[in-house]
């Protein structure tokens, strides 16, 4: 093929081809994964377009995540097909592809390039990356939004017992509201006995518990906490839409 | 990502294991690769694995067996060990040495890759252990020590002539 002599001069000769199969060049260039394994980029002739070339990856990229992370829901393919066609290219099953002139070869490259890696960081997307995040969106939001109410991180309302943290405390006109992020069965114990404690030692305060997942957590936590505290957000993104009206309920 | 040291990552590799949820009797067929798994327990029922296997449909030479750790108090997990075909090119993280190289390898977890944030896996050697998806899963399943593998992969455990 012409257009790979071409493209080799682009790239100063930096990069190499090897024929994986009659008529399939892979390329052999400095795109690597973060395990070290380089991306897989072939080059062929387009089956579509003859006068074009394919620039594909043989769906080693989605086999290269499903090592961490897996596109099996429509939510999750949509991302995927999004990530694609935003750089300009397609897909058929798990074959990322684009058909372009020997002369877009060069730019198409590092565009395919990219769109490997930005597929491949799906793997990020992983429940465990995102749930370790809530405390971090949670308070992102608690100090962006209720900056007014005069958020106070890591307070200690007992101040002899400092097994008893509350993650934020804010200070309305009549009263103090503790707030408790919960990402875990054992934050919802522990909350359960900041609250009682706090309930024995006649603090005056109303408690609020966010919660990361509520109905994740067991059927005998849930009893409890909702017991102990005074009001509960299912999850972050109930926090989010109502915590702005109850905080101004709780101001009057 | 839980940090480990190269002692428990060759122990938790080489511990005894058994298969507690078995794989699929054959590969299905998904987005252009051929995949199983099955999650395993050490023997004394301690610590948990997954183990993924991965063939491409179109280049059957490129493929992985993954051994992937799940610590009991981390939600995160760590690929411990891949065995891959030569799918390409692989460049060594510690790149002082230009460690590139071409050929069936190894992937494992090393305590100062995982401390340097790169992935766990991130290291690799060549292999002269295999030469072929099955005897890649024959070494990998002995490797890892999987007790009742014979029970589940009986024509790869009894297939392999070369055994260690």
């Amino acid at each position: 093929m012409e257009a790979l002599q071409l493209l080799k001069e682009q790239f100063n000769k930096k990069i190499d081809f090897r024929e994986k199969r009659k008529g399939i060049y892979q390329l052999v260039g400095p795109f690597y994964h973060e395990d070290g394994d380089m991306m897989d980029i072939f080059l062929t002739e387009s089956p579509l377009q003859p006068d074009k070339i394919r620039l594909c990856d043989f769906g080693m990229t989605i086999m290269h995540l499903s090592y961490s992370y897996d596109i099996d829901s429509p939510n999750r393919e949509g991302i995927l097909d999004k990530i694609i066609s935003e750089h300009g290219l397609s897909r058929n099953d798990g074959n990322i592809y684009v058909d372009v002139n020997a002369n877009l070869l060069y730019e198409y490259v590092f565009q395919f390039s990219q769109t490997i890696a930005k597929v491949s960081s799906m793997q990020y997307f992983k429940r465990e990356v995102v749930r370790s995040l809530f405390y971090e969106q949670l308070s992102e939001f608690i100090e962006v939004k209720l900056f007014s109410y005069k958020p106070q991180a890591k307070v200690l309302p007992i101040s002899d017992r400092d097994e008893l943290e509350v993650d934020y405390e804010f200070s309305l006109d009549r009263k103090k509201i503790y707030l408790f992020g919960i990402k875990d069965p054992a934050k919802a114990r522990l909350t359960t006995i900041s609250c009682l404690e706090f309930q024995m030692a006649k603090l005056p305060f109303k408690s609020i518990a966010v919660h990361e997942d509520f109905d994740g957590l067991p059927r005998k936590d849930r009893a409890r906490i909702t017991s102990a505290v005074d009001k509960q957000f299912t999850d972050l993104a109930d926090f989010k839409q109502n915590a702005k009206q109850y905080f101004e309920r709780e101001a009057v | 990502m839980k940090l480990l040291t190269d002692e428990e990552i060759q122990f938790l590799i080489s511990c005894p294991k058994v298969i507690i949820t078995p794989p699929k009797t054959k590969m299905a067929l998904t987005q252009g690769h051929y995949r199983n798994g099955m999650e395993l327990s050490s023997e004394d029922g301690e610590h948990r694995f997954t183990v993924f296997m991965r063939i491409n449909e179109v280049f059957q030479e490129n493929f992985t067996i993954g051994l992937r750790y799940h610590p009991a108090n981390d939600p995160e997990s760590i690929i411990l060990l891949r065995c891959n075909g030569p799918h390409g090119e692989h460049r060594g993280p510690l790149d002082s040495q230009n460690n590139h190289f071409w050929s069936y390898h190894i992937h494992s977890a090393r305590e100062i890759i995982i401390r340097q944030g790169l992935r766990s896996e991130a290291y690799a050697e060549e292999t002269d252990k295999y030469s072929n998806y099955n005897d890649a899963l024959s070494f990998f399943l002995r490797y890892c020590n999987i007790k009742n593998a014979d029970k589940y992969f009986p024509n790869t455990i009894q297939g392999n002539l070369f055994n260690e």
